[in-house]
């Protein structure tokens, strides 16, 4: 984790590869890859009346952003998104960002100050400090599977993707989402997804459609959900493997997944 | 369910129903404008590039309901991208409710997504709204809640600011004013901070110097605790058995209309 001289500026719309660079990497240590494209943050760069700051280091390489709004009418600032190279330590970075912002709204005279998240845990650690508060809404995302077949198919190259990941294990891997099947294949570094086999299967996982989307959503803690029989595992295979094999499929750290709905 | 409606369900007309719209968003969701309405309608239907479709039920020429779907895109990491169908503006006017007209658009909505070939749908609500027991029958799973940090720097601007959204959310909202019939109440709010007080009188609330000689309920709390209840975080009943709010004077039914003011749940 590098930690330097950091200084902050208005972000500006030649900064656009550069943050897409960094929102890549830092959404890439949580959920992978994103799909947001250029021009979106093109768009964010260059949109009248946000309040977008940048952190760059002493190569002007940028490190770190915060995208913002401040709300005439009830004097309310709003902190929307707070991004942060991985490779820099995420207080280091953010907490300038914060303040710079945070001087700002002060300047315009803010009633108050508002920063909403779904899920970063890096939020805890640095507005507390600064004097806010926490307030869990009753506001919630919800989610409904219509066409499970389809669902499977489109979530298929996530589990190739972290079957692929998956160093040291070689083997069949069989998701049975409400008796609809996908069969996958590990060799040594890479993962292939079969519509059928009659292979013999090393491990068979079986959920139901809300849960396997609750899982990769991170909503859903894969050993819990072991633990309530909403996963059902059928495999031959050592307690530790199958675990290693499940905390890989679903990783709990995935708070960027809503970022864009 | 009371008595069952007749109605009609077709596609939104913008320049026909925007006012009506406009009335019934700003009694579900707070002051909305014609203009909010019809610029929300143009984008959504441009971000989805003509797939967007929004019902409207009409009982005895009136509309009564609405429910919007769009096309929108979950991402779920590892690169992948996929197709949703957003669901929004599920309101009904006060005047309809409990007619199971709301739950039939939202059928109507939720076929139109699965035979546009969308493996999913997704929304977001309030977990103490009614609507939410009916997202929970139709298949709908609770995925994440939001928190927010907050930071109140001006408590008396920001408490003047929240009674004018008030004032504009009960000007337009029927059941607000039925709930508010004949209720002349001055409220007092002593926070750690300072103390702030209103009143509502002739359907309206005004915010008060300085607590009158005669108050009706008297509150002794923090702000946190406040914003908490207000923002949905905390149930006004807990926090007064958990004594982080203590009430000083107040009836049973005041405490259920003030619960009701500072959520703005109306029908609950």
């Amino acid at each position: 984790m590098r930690k330097m001289r950091l200084e902050t500026r208005e972000m500006q719309q030649s900064d656009a590869k550069q943050l897409q660079k960094v929102f890549q990497s830092f959404v890439s240590s949580y959920v992978g890859p994103s799909a947001r494209k250029l021009a979106a943050f093109r768009r964010m760069a260059s949109k009248k009346g946000k309040l977008n700051w940048v952190a760059f280091d002493s190569k002007g390489k940028v490190v770190g952003y915060i995208t913002s709004t401040y709300v005439k009418g009830v004097r309310q600032g709003r902190i929307n998104e707070i991004v942060v190279d991985p490779d820099h330590d995420f207080e280091a970075v953010a907490r300038p960002l914060v303040d710079r912002i945070h001087d700002i709204f002060l300047e315009k005279g803010a009633a108050s100050i508002h920063a909403i998240t779904i899920r970063n845990p890096y939020y805890e650690k640095i507005f507390p400090e600064l004097g806010f508060f926490s307030v869990k809404t009753d506001a919630v995302f919800m989610l409904a599977v219509h066409d499970i077949p389809r669902f499977l198919d489109e979530v298929t190259p996530i589990f190739v993707r972290r079957l692929e990941k998956l160093h040291n294990w070689v083997g069949w891997l069989k998701v049975n989402c409400e008796g609809h099947t996908t069969f996958f294949k590990k060799k040594d570094k890479e993962a292939e997804p079969y519509v059928w086999t009659n292979y013999k299967m090393d491990i068979e996982i079986s959920l139901k459609a809300n849960v396997l989307a609750g899982l990769l959503l991170g909503a859903l803690n894969p050993q819990e959900a072991l633990k309530e029989g909403s996963i059902r595992i059928e495999t031959a295979l050592p307690k530790d493997e199958t675990n290693k094999l499940v905390t890989t499929l679903f990783p709990k750290k995935q708070f960027l997944a809503f970022d864009f709905w | 369910m009371s008595k069952e409606a007749e109605y009609i369900v077709r596609k939104v007309e913008l320049n026909k129903d925007e006012a009506r719209l406009a009335q019934i968003f700003s009694e579900c969701f707070g002051p909305t404008t014609q203009r909010q309405v019809q610029r929300w309608f143009r984008q959504a239907n441009k971000a989805s590039a003509g797939w967007f479709r929004s019902l409207v039920a009409e009982i005895e020429g009136e509309v009564a309901s609405s429910v919007t779907v769009e096309l929108k895109e979950l991402h779920l990491g590892e690169g992948v991208c996929i197709k949703t169908g957003g669901i929004g503006g599920v309101c009904t006017s006060s005047d309809f409710r409990r007619k199971g007209v709301v739950t039939n658009l939202f059928e109507q909505c939720l076929k139109y997504v699965e035979n546009s070939g969308v493996s999913n749908s997704s929304l977001y609500t309030g977990i103490m709204l009614p609507a939410h027991r009916i997202y929970t029958r139709k298949g709908f799973m609770n995925v994440e809640k939001w928190s927010a940090y907050v930071k109140i720097l001006d408590l008396a601007s920001y408490f003047r600011s929240w009674i004018r959204n008030l004032n504009r959310y009960v000007k337009s909202s029927k059941i607000a004013q039925e709930t508010l019939l004949n209720w002349d109440r001055c409220i007092v709010f002593e926070l750690r901070e300072r103390t702030v007080c209103f009143r509502f009188k002739h359907g309206r609330f005004k915010t008060l110097p300085k607590p009158p000689r005669s108050v009706d309920i008297a509150v002794a709390t923090t702000t946190e605790t406040l914003a908490r209840v207000m923002w949905g975080g905390e149930e006004m009943r807990k926090a007064i058995e958990t004594q982080k709010m203590q009430v000083k004077k107040g009836t049973e039914s005041d405490l259920h209309v003030l619960r009701k003011i500072l959520t703005g749940i109306w029908d609950a």
